[in-house]
């Protein structure tokens, strides 16, 4: 595979295996504050304040792939010059 | 990332474009509209913070009240995060608070480029926190505070003075990333929604906002990662002030009002 195909499949895999991995861990954040709560209602407000800071702490990591993401999209080349390598191939 | 797209004269219609021609030769690197725009924000708060305190009444009205119940509410936080002596980092902490969140913000104003969308920018607070933990820490307990980074161990201290240095170091650098990412990735949303409509112009004749959703989404964004930019700085400022170095810091919280 070139390089610039296995460029591609980095750029579009590295943002989608972060977010299934953020998404799973903040459903388990979510479903235990929530268990939380309703096992404890007078408890709402410090449960959902860790809440918030638990959720966006994970969410920061996607966001850390997110900056790779940025840098490899600018490695790219344009489409056209890419097809250009392919057709010419 | 685009070229000009955050920070810099080039970026796409600002109003402080119209600046360029009238900065001098030697400043030309320097002044920026990233860095005009975050003077302009200390600037508003400024005034904001005078006006609300001009003639202070017992019952407080109007800005007084708004700036009564946000110092109230974040000093709770403060005292949640940093224990029963935490009210004498509040100050601080909505400094820092205030400051992250407008340069979140500004960037859903039409013709400003958000400050919090450059990286250079974001990494100013940050610094200015690690400072003031090491500050604080030293502060509070002399030169005792390097105790923190070696453990016990006498053998193992230098691993863990290392170990300990390059976590102290992440820190700031994972607040600016965070910051960062969040906001220059919103505002990249919002103008990919925006460019959207402008595309549907052509086979809509009516301009529809595309992206409106996405700026309450922003908005939203912006306030709670500034939350979590300043829950964070108590929870490192707890960390470094406190007296029992290997127990875990969990006190009870005191009652505190609803944060979200």
């Amino acid at each position: 595979m070139s390089y610039e195909t296995m460029l591609a499949l980095g750029v579009s895999l590295g943002v989608t295996i972060a977010v299934l991995s953020a998404a799973m861990a903040q459903a388990k954040a979510a479903v235990a504050a929530m268990e939380a709560i309703a096992r404890q209602p007078d408890m709402a407000a410090n449960v959902r304040g860790l809440l918030l800071l638990t959720l966006a702490l994970i969410e920061s990591l996607v966001i850390y792939c997110l900056i790779v993401f940025f840098t490899l999209q600018g490695k790219l080349a344009p489409v056209a010059d890419m097809i250009q390598t392919q057709v010419g191939r | 990332m685009h070229e000009g797209s955050s920070g810099g004269f080039g970026g796409h219609g600002q109003w402080l474009n119209a600046l360029q021609p009238y900065i001098p030769e030697w400043a030309q690197g320097y002044v920026d509209p990233v860095v005009i725009t975050a003077w302009l924000i200390v600037g508003l708060l400024v005034l904001l913070a005078y006006l609300g305190s001009r003639r202070l009444r017992s019952v407080p009205s109007g800005l007084q009240n708004v700036w009564e119940f946000f110092i109230e509410t974040l000093e709770g936080l403060c005292v949640d995060m940093i224990g029963p002596g935490g009210g004498r980092f509040a100050p601080f902490i909505t400094t820092i608070f205030l400051y992250v969140f407008f340069n979140a913000l500004v960037g859903l104003v039409p013709g400003f480029a958000a400050p919090a969308a450059s990286l250079n920018a974001t990494f100013a607070p940050a610094l200015v926190v690690f400072f003031a933990v090491q500050y604080f820490g030293f502060k509070e307990h002399g030169l005792k505070y390097l105790k923190h980074f070696t453990g016990d161990a006498w053998l193992l201290a230098p691993v863990l003075f290392t170990v300990h240095l390059i976590s102290e170091l992440a820190k700031p650098l994972s607040l600016a990333v965070r910051l960062f990412g969040n906001t220059f990735g919103d505002d990249t949303l919002v103008a990919e929604f925006i460019r959207l409509s402008a595309e549907a112009m052509k086979a809509i004749w009516v301009p529809l906002p595309f992206q409106l959703p996405f700026l309450f989404l922003a908005m939203f964004i912006a306030f709670v990662q500034a939350l979590v930019f300043v829950m964070l700085t108590g929870a490192y400022i707890n960390m470094a002030i406190s007296h029992d170095a290997d127990q875990a810091d969990d006190h009870q919280p005191a009652e505190t009002e609803q944060v979200a």
